[in-house]
């Protein structure tokens, strides 16, 4: 048997996958080829030694490096048409918000109950906070069931929520704070573009649609509830079909 | 879902679910791309091209296959498309050369050949591992280190490294070989040179 024929079968014989065949010819040779068997002593040893020190061998990753992949690949998602209309105007962004969470604090459930308008402000807010800052709402969408139990859960009281359809995902409803956790939140993705519809009970405002803050919102009110739908603006056509839909579909 | 060998539930896998199992190799992978480039800050540049790769080619991941080797796969071929782009592209393998080299060194001398392995394993602290493992030619330390301390396939070490799976073994042979007589030196010399007689 010629050393240079059986290097390989020898080293599979270190790794513990050779057949009983090879097994037997490593065996026979080794027997008489001192080179041979000086190799697998030394490939055997080294084998061992790793495997036993494999777990002090390991290095951990700096801290901050998962949070930074994270971050990355959520910085690649396809960003929502029109969220970058408000992030060239952050500072004027954050402005805005000051303005309506301090005008909020005090003053809202008085204010909202003349101006469609800071309403809407509020709500873009929600939907910013709910879906582009709080981060994804990339998981499954849920049933209308879940939706449904999570606003009598949430809320006290209940709601059809309009289920997926093509094109349209029922992603999550969430607590939201306008009012305290008067609005319930629904947390769609239309052809994967987050849009919010919010559910008040007891306000009645006249149907509209309107821009605010970089968004579009469509507004109609239906049983004694208000409903507002909320997009990044510039997907008007897109929010007027989803508009069209939840509007016969939450009655 | 995830388990077992860490396989994806499909082809077209939730980004967060495909994205969670990928982080759970975070430190494994961070350990390859350390031991590839030898810098702390180019390593973890490494893990992001790798993570953002794998997730957006995650429908070409293979059900049922090893999710670990083909988080390897991408980070060495990124590796190498990074050397072939830069300047640093002459330290890139010369498979023949480095190989070369490494056939200087030699088995121990046969009286040293019948010491008891776990005298040896003992003998070796970590540290001294650690040293002998970056002495072994880069080629070499990589294959050895993907089968003992990783347990991937010759064959998923193979297409990690796009060699055939002949030359896996062989720089198995040789590199297990090299560190041997590295780990053996050591022990005779502790502070010595770890190298040539």
């Amino acid at each position: 048997m010629n050393c240079n024929d059986l290097a390989d079968r020898l080293t599979t014989v270190v790794d513990g996958g050779a057949t009983e065949e090879d097994e037997a010819a490593v065996a026979q040779h080794v027997a008489t080829c001192d080179d041979c068997r000086q190799t697998l002593h030394a490939q055997t040893t080294a084998r061992t030694v790793l495997r036993a020190r494999s777990a002090q061998l390991a290095v951990t990753a700096p801290p901050g490096l998962r949070t930074r992949l994270v971050a990355s690949a959520r910085a690649e998602r396809p960003e929502p048409k029109g969220v970058l209309s408000w992030r060239w105007s952050l500072s004027a962004f954050a402005a805005a918000a000051m303005l309506v969470l301090t005008l909020g604090a005090v003053l809202l459930p008085v204010v909202t109950e003349r101006s469609t308008v800071v309403l809407a402000a509020q709500l873009a807010l929600d939907h910013l906070k709910c879906f582009v800052i709080d981060g994804d709402v990339s998981g499954s969408p849920i049933s209308k069931a879940e939706a449904e139990a999570i606003v009598q859960r949430d809320h006290g009281w209940s709601a059809n929520v309009p289920a997926s359809t093509d094109g349209l995902e029922l992603m999550a409803v969430r607590y939201c704070l306008y009012g305290d956790g008067l609005a319930a939140h629904v947390l769609y993705r239309a052809d994967g573009q987050p849009v919010s519809l919010f559910i008040i009970p007891g306000l009645t405002r006249p149907a509209t649609e309107l821009s605010v803050l970089g968004h579009d919102e469509v507004v109609w009110s239906h049983g004694g509830r208000t409903y507002m739908l909320v997009s990044a603006a510039g997907t008007k056509a897109g929010l007027a079909r989803v508009a069209w839909y939840l509007q016969n579909e939450a009655r | 879902m995830f388990s077992g060998r860490r396989t994806a539930s499909g082809p077209a896998a939730n980004e967060d679910e495909f994205s969670a199992a990928t982080l759970e190799f975070l430190d494994a992978l961070y350990g390859a791309a350390l031991r590839l480039t030898r810098n702390a800050d180019r390593a973890q540049d490494l893990v992001q091209d790798t993570y953002l790769k794998a997730i957006r080619a995650r429908g070409r991941f293979a059900t049922g296959t090893n999710l670990k080797a083909w988080l390897y796969t991408i980070l060495h071929n990124t590796w190498r498309n990074c050397l072939r782009d830069s300047a640093r592209s002459r330290v890139s393998f010369d498979s023949a050369v480095v190989e070369e080299a490494a056939e200087g060194a030699r088995l121990a001398p046969s009286g040293q050949v019948d010491s008891p392995e776990t005298q040896l394993m003992q003998a070796t602290l970590d540290a001294d591992l650690q040293q002998a493992l970056d002495t072994l030619p880069e080629s070499f330390r990589e294959v050895v280190w993907l089968r003992d301390v990783d347990e991937l396939s010759y064959q998923e070490i193979a297409a990690v490294l796009e060699v055939p799976i002949g030359t896996v073994m062989s720089r198995l042979s040789r590199g297990r070989k090299q560190l041997f007589v590295l780990l053996t030196a050591q022990r005779e010399r502790p502070r010595g040179r770890l190298n040539g007689e």
